[in-house]
């Protein structure tokens, strides 16, 4: 019926990594053994198993398991935790490889890239033998790949996931791509719109595969189900979902900077990201538009020029490509530019806008760095779309969040990015009640920010002691976690540190001191701090804490003291002879 | 019966032309923007309150409240972030947020902010109480305001509807002040027990009569 606006999608090569993150996780050399590639592996993300090795998947370990279920099932399983940013880092040298065939290549989530096939197909002599080179080429980096060539990414997706491990590619034939796409169900179409509810209701309203959707008339989609459904159609149809509304870029949108001193370390990258991420969403949404697909270009120290492009599917969609989201692609490109130059031997590229040509070899632990710098960075809309509008919460609660964000990221360009820290329960014995802090925007998921869901929390080793670690440790933020010889509730509101000095003196006025078998010397009677001696009403101890002995530089013993006088009360400690007061109930 | 009605027809027509509709006038944007408001009920004009320190009277919001008692503080803290509010401490490093944490306070909207240095103090909490609820001013921070600052600070908040929590003299007239003058702990014995249980008495002063003037005991 509106035969003019359907226009098929472009022929798309889609290079897809089965179980990404498992890959990923042995590339950084976190599965030890002699076969890392042989073992049973399974990343965990929040308890639950989101990516298995083909030998784990033998066993019957499957996505979504709990992680004891996964290690019922197989028992020498290797239980890996999720970490998104080491997808994107270790995904670059693919990257690198599979962009030596074409320079418009697209990232669309680490583990998945995408190219438009109709130059390089006609170079290297049809899809048939481009799609050998570009198996062999990622090969050649050690990681067995899937190729899908279909119209459009969509289709072409679906046609990678529909290889085995002996056809590690399926081309559907110019124009039979609606035939390939009719037959399957139509979740893959709603997990493509991000609308997992939608494919609910297809399914109760009788719609089962792409091709009863496809056949449905245009007009009483949109009219039933908005922007999403006819979507959801185009692309079940093999359309190009995009072609009715081809926005252009404006001019001058590309936002970028300079630094003075190269950017070397990836925390100081991430912050950077952020912050352009956040500048360039502000731009795009001065002018309602969203992001589609992005450019990220960065110049070395050593004049080395490199851009990558990013599409995010969803820009315009419901909670589309959020300043998170954008500043999460950077930050992954940056990871990955600057792990693989760090372990780069040589580097003799000086070619101009697009990057092409392997990254070089790739070794994460190989340390050498040979101008690892980052001195220019540009992040160029290439493709933008209007942004569909997204409905802010009734109450405002999305709305409250998003504003504190941006305030936190400005108060972070003030004063640097360990400026603002969140507060996170993890456990402990201590006054503090083992909270720890993260800065900002680094660990703690972004309850404002949808493109954030299921990122990794960085857990930093060494607070709380290994023994107690799994079956003790409190669940996060559920309050007061059961740590046996935890300073008893309530906990004092006021902690000083360091520590302010204090004495404890008997009635006759002597130190008291603990003995080695914790025996007070004799009964506390005055307190003395800050020049005020007070009498002691109260008093329980001595606690003993003997913490971390098996560590010389970080282990220490002391004895805890609760004193109470009639100004106050204090938690007191006794360590190498003399006295201190940590902490105040107040 | 027809005489009644002509003179009823013959009312409008006599004396000036009634064209000038006096109605007509166009309102201003602000008069407008006045009229369409969404009538703001008085929960939300207050700061919402644990229940243990609710009788403290209403925080309103778009006020500075000096608090002094950091137990008090982490108290008050409780409600607003359960409610979905955002707090930052700014400058308050010896607050401890495991008792936080213990007196209900929903970590996950609690944000610190490290004591910026004294020329950016003001722009700092600025930013943070144009997007914040709740912020939290430690005593540095509050010593080093100067009044202008203090001044603007106070403008900003009642403009933005959010509070400000000083933990030391606000160098303006605050709207209220809340001073813990005696606290009294139990559970303590002569070498044995465990502090258990603080009751205390907050006293309130400050101007207007939403200050509620007065002296309250917190049960522990």
């Amino acid at each position: 019926m509106a035969a003019h606006s359907e226009v098929a999608a472009a022929r798309t090569l889609v290079v897809w990594c089965p179980d990404w993150p498992v890959g990923a996780a042995v590339m950084a050399g976190e599965v030890t053994g002699a076969e890392p590639w042989d073992r049973p592996i399974a990343v965990v993300h929040a308890n639950r198993v989101v990516a298995v090795s083909g030998k784990a998947r033998f066993s019957g370990v499957r996505r979504g398991m709990r992680r004891r279920e996964a290690q019922a099932c197989c028992p020498d399983v290797d239980v890996i935790s999720a970490d998104p940013n080491r997808d994107a880092r270790f995904f670059e040298p693919i990257v690198a490889a599979v962009s030596a065939y074409s320079p418009v290549l697209e990232i669309a989530t680490p583990g998945v890239c995408q190219l438009a096939t109709r130059g390089p197909s006609r170079y290297f002599g049809g899809d048939e033998s481009l799609v050998k080179i570009i198996v062999g080429a990622v090969a050649a980096q050690g990681v067995a790949a899937r190729v899908g060539i279909a119209e459009g990414p969509f289709a072409a997706q679906l046609a990678a996931r529909a290889t085995t491990a002996a056809a590690p590619w399926r081309i559907i034939e110019p124009g039979r791509t609606p035939d390939f796409l009719a037959p399957l169900p139509v979740a893959t179409v709603a997990r493509a719109v991000d609308d997992v509810d939608f494919g609910g209701l297809l399914l109760r309203l009788g719609i089962r595969t792409l091709e009863q959707l496809a056949g449905l008339p245009s007009t009483d989609v949109a009219a039933r189900f908005g922007p999403i459904g006819e979507r959801a159609r185009r692309l079940a149809a093999g359309l190009d979902p995009d072609a009715v509304r081809p926005t252009p870029v404006p001019p001058d949108l590309a936002v970028g900077q300079e630094f003075e001193a190269p950017l070397e370390r990836i925390d100081a990258a991430a912050f950077v990201a952020r912050a352009l991420a956040e500048e360039l969403h502000g731009e795009l949404t001065a002018r309602g538009l969203a992001c589609a697909c992005i450019r990220i270009e960065a110049r070395f120290d050593d004049g080395t020029e490199m851009a990558r492009r990013w599409r995010h599917e969803r820009a315009g969609a419901p909670g589309g490509l959020t300043p998170a989201a954008l500043g999460d692609r950077v930050r992954w490109q940056l990871d990955g530019w600057l792990l693989s130059r760090r372990g780069a031997h040589n580097i003799s590229r000086e070619n101009g806008s697009h990057d092409s040509g392997d990254g070089g070899e790739i070794s994460g632990s190989d340390g050498r760095r040979k101008g690892g710098g980052i001195v220019q960075l540009r992040l160029v809309p290439e493709e933008v779309m209007a942004e569909a509008g997204r409905q802010l919460g009734f109450w405002g609660a999305s709305e409250a969040d998003e504003r504190a964000d941006r305030a936190f990221a400005r108060v972070q360009g003030l004063l640097g990015p360990e400026a603002v820290k969140v507060p996170e329960v993890s456990g402990g014995r201590g006054p503090d009640g083992g909270v720890r802090f993260l800065a900002w925007g680094d660990a703690r998921d972004g309850q404002s920010s949808p493109g954030r869901r299921g990122r990794g929390r960085t857990r930093k080793p060494g607070r709380a002691p290994a023994i107690h670690d799994s079956s003790l440790r409190g669940r996060e933020s559920d309050g007061p976690s059961p740590w046996p010889g935890r300073l008893p509730t309530p906990l004092p509101a006021l902690l000083h540190e360091p520590a302010l000095p204090a004495e404890v003196l008997d009635a006759s006025g002597q130190r008291v001191r603990v003995t080695g078998r914790g025996m007070c010397s004799a009964e506390p009677a005055f307190f003395v701090r800050a020049g005020r001696r007070e009498s002691v009403v109260g008093w329980a101890g001595p606690w003993p804490v003997e913490e971390r002995w098996w560590d010389l530089a970080a282990g220490r013993r002391q004895a805890r003291f609760q004193i109470q006088t009639a100004s106050g009360a204090w938690l007191v400690v006794l360590e190498v002879g003399a006295w201190w007061v940590t902490a105040t109930y107040a | 019966m027809a005489v009644v009605t002509a003179a009823a027809l013959a009312q409008p027509s006599r004396g000036q032309p009634s064209l000038a509709v006096p109605s007509l006038a166009v309102p201003s944007l602000a008069e407008l923007t006045e009229r369409i408001r969404p009538v703001a009920l008085a929960p939300a004009r207050t700061l919402a309150l644990a229940p243990e320190v609710a009788h403290l009277g209403p925080i309103r919001r778009g006020t500075v409240v000096e608090v002094f008692g950091p137990g008090l503080v982490l108290r008050l803290l409780a409600g607003p972030t359960n409610e979905g509010a955002w707090a930052a401490l700014v400058g308050a490093v010896e607050l401890n947020l495991g008792a936080a944490a213990e007196h209900g306070v929903a970590l996950a909207r609690v944000a610190v902010v490290a004591g910026p240095p004294a020329d950016l103090v003001g722009t700092v909490v600025a930013s943070l109480v144009d997007a914040l609820e709740v912020v939290v001013l430690g005593p540095q921070v509050v010593a080093e305001l100067r009044a202008p600052a203090a001044r603007r600070l106070t403008a900003r908040a009642r403009e933005r509807g959010s509070v400000v929590m000083a933990m030391g003299v606000w160098p303006e007239p605050a709207e209220r002040r809340l001073v813990v003058t005696e606290m009294a702990w139990e559970g303590l014995g002569q070498g044995w027990g465990s502090l258990q249980r603080a009751s205390m008495v907050v006293q309130a002063t400050g101007r207007g009569s939403a200050s509620r003037p007065g002296s309250y005991r917190l049960a522990g």
